[in-house]
């Protein structure tokens, strides 16, 4: 859906704006899947194709949820199915989804979100005042969602014998021994990869949505006497921004790079000068 | 005019009618793509062809194809390089470090491919006839049907032993227009698909010849490759792990059956001793025997005998292989066991180690382990002379007759042969680079400044099976016979079975007979019961109790058959896991940050494993557990 304005409200203003909107959803309604998993948080059918999975999270471990020995309190299910062999405070807790008392394979399913957006809109404008022009234009997407991580070398320090990358935005939300935050970004570190905690799950899962201002450009148009001499009819000079700033939920990187771990090059902003000049 | 025009029209015609009434049918030829099971069975070619895709029931090219089963990375003899989890190891190495689902990936995964090899199998069974006209007489037709018979039980036993309950429905081809729950079959009892392998292996056996006359024939099925896995699939059955174990009292399948059975039944080592006895005679009274190479005055070398062992070919007079893979094998494969074995400086991965228990299991040069006080077993200090043995081989120093140079850290002098050819330590002999391996910190073979996760992580490289003088970078490889047994496995088969079937003396005799076998080839003292003084020159005492002997047979099996797929198969068997520290917890090595002879040469943790009860059998794969709602998950992967 689109919508254009234009007005001309006296000889000095102009205004003009644009707005679009698209709203795409889909919807599987047959799949050949076991009958064992129709119905359930677990079946493709009746949800949208690509529909993100993974298991999921309730919180991070804290301290009163073990025994003095270290093993899990009683009521509180295993995760070894799930790959958790070694569970300690500031560790990822999953839902046991169909209740059968242990974190399995089974308890992963369908947990809402999309990568692809299921809203793409966009606005702009134009507003002129005498001899300045002023021309914006924003874009933006909606309901788009995307699982982050999910290699062994995403949390800090966490992979094959200490490798992994810092993400500086948010290093200090995390997990520590002293600051025991079962809701921190950041699970506990690890001297090597635990499955764990970079699997895909709700903790992972990001509402990528964003708003960005694609184009601002502030223009002037001269068309003074003694530009006449010079055979030029007007002369109209310019300054330009690309991709000046993202307003986004999601603070690591930028959404739009289609990334679920940021490695990679990042969006240009660019500031452009320039003339106009027509003989 | 006219008559030219009705010339003209005459020839064309003429022309035409010729022409359709074309020689041969050369054009008349049914495409390939309409081919059906009838037409297969008429033409010799395609019915080799279907022939040759149930031989994949030899699943892997040969027993060194490592990151396929894992079998290897799971046991705690080879340790791979922990980072390359990231390349093709993704499959094996982190499953020893606690990251195992039954959603992880296999890429042996018996379950979906094995039942489509056997139903193959059965399918030429039952179809296959003889095609007189093209060179398919009958008694190839016959040969066929037995290789077939043992392939199919073979796809069996293989599905059984790495799942443990398996939905087992033989000699039966499911026809094509199948209703979906007649395939929902449940699990079977593991002991009904022991005694159809059993009887089919035994069948084939029978009917098969223990060697083909015909060369091109080497590779296909033969007595001795049937009698070698049924006495193999025997002691697997006989053992703890399935043989009367509590811990699968409550381990039954959807009909409440229980899959294995819980009451120990001694007969099953009388049957698998029985059963290693009659491969062993088979194959002596065939010529199959164990490699041994000479020296010059006659005494067996031992060096060059477990060195020669893993690369001569039948053609070059290695008899003892049992059971050869002509399909190809692993060694030389861009991602294959040469590479990872080899040093960076011919472009080798360079980070296939060894654990510290395995260099700790070898024995002395006096056949004693060296826990044993009579070994002079030394790990301090240096040695200060070259060792020199009555042997031809050349890869201790580069000259001949020379086993360890002067300087040698003390922790690898005085070993027995098999030590040497199975384990590069630092300092040891490379040929193929003319130097000595360097593996302190940052050094040739353990350069740190890239690619840090190729060099060894824990002082030791690989070097059992491998030719020494075989180059990557240059590209000369020796060409070798891939194999999965010899017969020094059946010996050592029946050893064990036999001294667990009777507990009497002349069993221990018996079985002491072939134990001692293979410690005369490996050159180290054999045991005897009789009472001999400690340093006598050829025996060692052992008490004559079954415990004793179970003992040793354990440790010779561990060091003899080390890296052949072996081990695995061993640990599970025996229940042995919970009792292997490098399993279930730090394993160990020499300091690979060490740049120096005081930091290098300690004994340190590289790694710490996560072990648990559920590792012992395959997971049922999430998607078929889901398919079928009559499985049941294997053994405590539920909890």
């Amino acid at each position: 859906m689109s919508l254009n304005f234009h007005k001309q409200w006296n000889k000095d203003w102009f205004t003009s704006a644009y707005v679009n909107f698209t709203y795409a959803k889909n919807r599987v309604d047959e799949y050949d899947e076991p009958e064992i998993k129709k119905g359930t948080y677990r079946a493709q059918t009746g949800r949208s194709l690509n529909e993100l999975q993974g298991l999921t999270a309730e919180r991070l471990f804290m301290p009163s949820d073990f025994n003095a020995d270290g093993s899990l309190k009683f009521g509180i299910p295993s995760q070894s199915g799930v790959g958790g062999t070694d569970l300690k405070p500031g560790d990822i807790k999953y839902v046991d989804m169909n209740g059968d008392g242990v974190i399995t394979e089974e308890d992963a399913g369908f947990i809402g979100g999309t990568v692809d957006p299921r809203i793409v809109y966009g606005f702009g404008g134009v507003i002129a005042y005498k001899n300045i022009d002023v021309n914006f234009f924003f874009q933006g997407v909606g309901d788009t969602h995307r699982i982050i991580g999910g290699s062994p070398y995403f949390i800090p320090a966490s992979g094959t014998t200490v490798q992994g990358n810092a993400y500086s935005e948010n290093l200090s939300d995390r997990w520590t021994a002293d600051n025991q935050d079962p809701y921190a970004f950041w699970p506990r570190l690890t001297y090597g990869p635990d499955l764990n905690n970079y699997r895909a799950s709700t903790w992972w899962k990001k509402d990528m949505s964003f708003l960005r201002c694609k184009t601002i450009e502030v223009g002037y148009t001269l068309n003074a006497q003694w530009l006449k001499n010079l055979y030029v009819k007007n002369l109209r000079v310019y300054v330009s921004g690309n991709n000046l700033f993202c307003l986004s939920g999601f603070k690591l990187w930028d959404p739009e790079l289609g990334t679920g771990d940021g490695l990679k090059y990042p969006m240009n902003r660019s500031v452009q000068f320039g003339l106009d000049i027509n003989f | 005019m006219r008559t030219l025009k009705i010339t003209k029209y005459f020839m064309v015609g003429l022309m035409a009618v010729t022409m359709t009434t074309s020689c041969s049918d050369y054009l008349d030829k049914e495409p390939d793509t309409e081919l059906n099971m009838d037409i297969v069975f008429t033409n010799r070619d395609k019915v080799y062809s279907m022939l040759s895709y149930v031989y994949n029931v030899i699943h892997t090219p040969d027993k060194f194809a490592l990151i396929k089963d894992g079998y290897e990375v799971f046991a705690d003899d080879l340790t791979p390089s922990r980072r390359w989890e990231q390349w093709g190891w993704k499959h094996t190495i982190p499953r020893i470090f606690g990251q195992w689902t039954i959603n992880s990936d296999w890429d042996g995964d018996l379950w979906a491919a094995m039942p489509k090899y056997i139903r193959h199998g059965y399918i030429i069974e039952q179809r296959i006839k003889a095609l007189p006209d093209q060179d398919l007489p009958q008694r190839e037709v016959d040969n066929i049907k037995n290789e077939l018979k043992f392939l199919t039980a073979y796809g069996w036993w293989q599905m059984a032993e790495a799942y443990g309950g398996i939905p087992f429905k033989p000699d039966y081809i499911a026809p094509t227009d199948f209703t979906l729950s007649d395939l929902m079959i449940g699990q079977s009892k593991f002991d009904d698909i022991v005694n159809y392998c059993d009887k089919e292996m035994l069948e084939a056996a029978n009917a098969l010849p223990a060697t083909y006359e015909d060369p091109a024939k080497y590779g296909r099925i033969t007595k001795i490759m049937a009698l070698t896995v049924r006495a193999r699939m025997l002691l697997f059955a006989a053992s703890p792990l399935v043989n009367g174990n509590p811990w699968y009292k409550d381990y039954r399948n959807k009909s409440g059956e229980l899959i294995f059975n819980p009451t120990y039944d001694p007969q099953k080592w009388v049957k698998a001793a029985e059963a290693c006895k009659l491969c062993i005679d088979e194959a002596e009274k065939a010529g199959y025997k164990l490699y041994k190479e000479y020296n010059d005055d006659g005494s067996i070398d031992p060096f060059m005998s477990t060195y020669n062992v893993h690369l001569k070919r039948w053609s070059e007079g290695n008899r003892e292989i049992t059971f050869p893979v002509t399909k190809g094998n692993a060694y030389k494969q861009i991602d294959g066991l040469l590479n990872w074995c080899s040093v960076r400086e011919v472009g080798g991965g360079n980070g296939l180690g060894v654990y510290q228990g395995l260099v700790d299991a070898f024995f002395t040069k006096n056949g004693l382990p060296i826990s044993d006080v009579n070994s002079n077993y030394n790990e301090e200090g240096f040695s200060n002379a070259v060792d020199t043995r009555n042997t031809k081989w050349e890869y201790g120093t580069g000259k001949p007759g020379e086993v360890t140079a002067k300087h040698t850290y003390n922790m690898y002098c005085n070993r027995e042969p098999r030590f040497y050819n199975a384990v590069t330590y630092n300092g040891a002999w490379l040929t193929y680079v003319n130097r000595k391996v360097d593996m302190f910190y940052n050094h040739k073979d353990n350069i740190q400044s890239s690619s840090p996760h190729d060099a060894p992580q824990n002082g030791y490289l690989l070097r059992k099976a491998i030719c020494m003088t075989d180059n990557i970078k240059t590209g000369k490889i020796t060409d070798r016979q891939g194999f999965i047994y010899r017969l020094a496995f059946t010996y050592l088969d029946y050893a064990e079975a036999e001294n667990e079937a009777h507990d009497d003396v002349s069993a221990r005799t018996s079985a002491l007979e072939y134990l001692n076998l293979i410690r005369e080839r490996a050159g180290v003292r054999k045991y005897t019961f009789d009472n001999v003084p400690i340093q006598d020159d050829n025996f060692i005492h052992i008490d004559n109790t079954q415990a004793a002997l179970r003992k040793v047979i354990r440790a010779e099996r561990r060091v003899e058959l080390c890296f052949e797929d072996n081990r695995w198969y061993d640990i599970r068997r025996w229940k042995e896991a919970e009792n292997l520290p490098e399993i279930t917890g730090d394993g160990y090595g020499m300091n690979a940050l060490g740049n120096s002879e005081d930091t290098f040469y300690k004994r340190t943790v590289f790694q710490h494993r996560i072990w648990k009860r559920q590792y012992y059998w395959m997971p049922v794969y999430i998607d078929e557990y889901e398919k079928n709602p009559n499985l049941v998950q294997g053994p405590f992967w539920g909890d």
